[in-house]
């Protein structure tokens, strides 16, 4: 039947009103009545859709050709380094959008960029979903979390069992810590899958 | 020979690319790189050799197997500079914040973009997948989510209140904003106009804007039929705080396409 874990996110909704075929009064209609909940974000995508780009021939401006050009350098370079640490070359400003786009204080992403989560504490359904939010695969984070737990772990070890700041701690105790409601602290923790 | 995508409906079916679109990449597939980029190369969409970007994307996306560079950065930037050319410019039309907000908005579309592309080239991205079915369509969603980034920053999101004290407009202000249709104006079909005016829209708050929108699709603000989807349900107010938001954002919007230059 129709469980939780199969409900569409809003994300999910808003791009494939997105890419519908045909964006009239019908279509727009036809998702406010199925994501009531999406409203406002459904109308918001509606004038995005409608939005007349003045799709011009002018020529790119230096700042447009930088760029691009930055954008290329950047692509190539990347490749290997975003393959192994999705979390490393975050701005703070891109943290900052992320930790609102899942709804969370930004110290708990932090705490899994320096590694301070112990890995198998953290539900698969919240591992997707951050992974979706870095745009890599679950997989993918997974590895490159797990791959520096070794280094937290001696560090904890020479601390002689008081507990270190940089020693890992559990998503729920991260979650505690960081002072994230109960409500949504359960929502997080369970594994809808 | 040509890849299927991934990313799956609402309905929990595969997408597909459309027909047109599927054909043109059978056709384009066997041609070298040189070949391609020369395509590519015709930028006017109204020039019938011109390639759409949702097959751009599957090229640039498929340069992922192959690790040759060769035309690979010409692909790239060609498709980097439609995207560009996608993104609303800052223009003249409006006051300073909404210029400089439209600038945060392209860039960061832009930067999301080029993260999405990059992430694709070590593991298939899905979201990727929704650029390759409709490209305008994908942008549109990145520029919606930019914007309400953006509408946080600066804190425009606060949900219509209903004013008790200037709850019923003066019957001047009503009258104008009856009289003035914006949307049919004569000049409408002079593309500064429809910029001017979607500038002014830009500026309004966003429930304003939101309500000009759904007039605009001929979504009725009430209804007496049950299960109509109206105005007033989709944003959840009253029919008149409704109307009352309307008058204001007509009245508003006429002041600033009367007050710009004839």
């Amino acid at each position: 039947m129709n469980s939780d874990a199969n409900k569409p996110s809003r994300e999910e909704v808003l791009d494939a009103f997105a890419v519908e075929p045909l964006h009239n009064r019908e279509t727009l209609e036809r998702y406010l009545q199925e994501y009531p909940q999406f409203a406002n974000e459904l109308v918001d995508m509606s004038r995005e859709l409608s939005r007349v780009i003045d799709a011009d021939q002018r020529p790119m401006s230096p700042q447009e050709q930088a760029m691009i050009e930055a954008a290329w350098q950047k692509h190539m370079s990347m490749e290997t380094k975003s393959a192994k640490d999705p979390l490393a070359d975050l701005s703070v400003a891109r943290l900052r959008e992320i930790a609102l786009q899942l709804d969370l204080p930004r110290q708990v992403l932090t705490a899994f960029r320096e590694r301070r989560v112990v890995v198998t504490s953290v539900p698969e359904r919240f591992l997707k979903k951050l992974a979706g939010a870095l745009s890599c695969s679950a997989d993918l984070l997974a590895g490159a979390l797990a791959s520096q737990t070794g280094s937290t772990l001696a560090r904890s070890y020479k601390s002689e069992g008081k507990p270190a700041a940089e020693a890992a701690v559990t998503f729920e105790r991260l979650l505690i810590d960081a002072g994230v409601p109960e409500a949504k602290r359960a929502d997080l923790m369970s594994d809808g899958d | 020979m040509v890849t299927p995508l991934r990313k799956k409906t609402l309905a929990g079916e595969s997408y597909t690319r459309d027909p047109k679109i599927e054909a043109k990449l059978v056709e384009l597939e066997g041609l070298s790189r040189d070949e391609l980029v020369a395509r590519f190369q015709i930028r006017r969409r109204d020039d019938s050799g011109y390639m759409p970007s949702e097959c751009l994307v599957y090229f640039v996306r498929a340069c992922r197997a192959d690790n040759s560079t060769t035309g690979f950065d010409r692909l790239y930037k060609i498709l980097a500079e439609r995207v560009l050319r996608s993104l609303p410019q800052a223009g003249n039309f409006d006051g300073k914040t909404a210029s400089l907000t439209k600038s945060n908005i392209s860039e960061k579309v832009f930067g999301r973009f080029v993260e999405l592309l990059s992430a694709d080239r070590s593991e298939y991205s899905e979201k990727l997948d929704y650029f390759e079915v409709r490209f305008d369509g994908a942008l549109a969603s990145l520029r919606r989510d930019a914007q309400e980034q953006a509408w946080r920053d600066e804190n425009r999101s606060a949900p219509l209140e209903f004013d008790e004290e200037t709850g019923d407009l003066s019957d001047e202000v009503e009258r104008a904003a009856g009289s003035f249709d914006l949307f049919s104006a004569p000049e409408i079909d002079g593309s500064d106009y429809r910029l001017r005016l979607d500038a002014a829209i830009d500026a309004l708050p966003p429930d304003q804007i939101r309500i000009i929108e759904m007039l605009r699709k001929g979504i009725p603000i009430d209804s007496k039929e049950a299960g109509a989807v109206t105005i007033a349900k989709a944003l959840g107010k009253s029919e008149k705080t409704i109307r009352t938001h309307r008058d204001k954002a007509l009245a508003a919007l006429r002041v600033t396409m009367s007050g710009g230059e004839r």
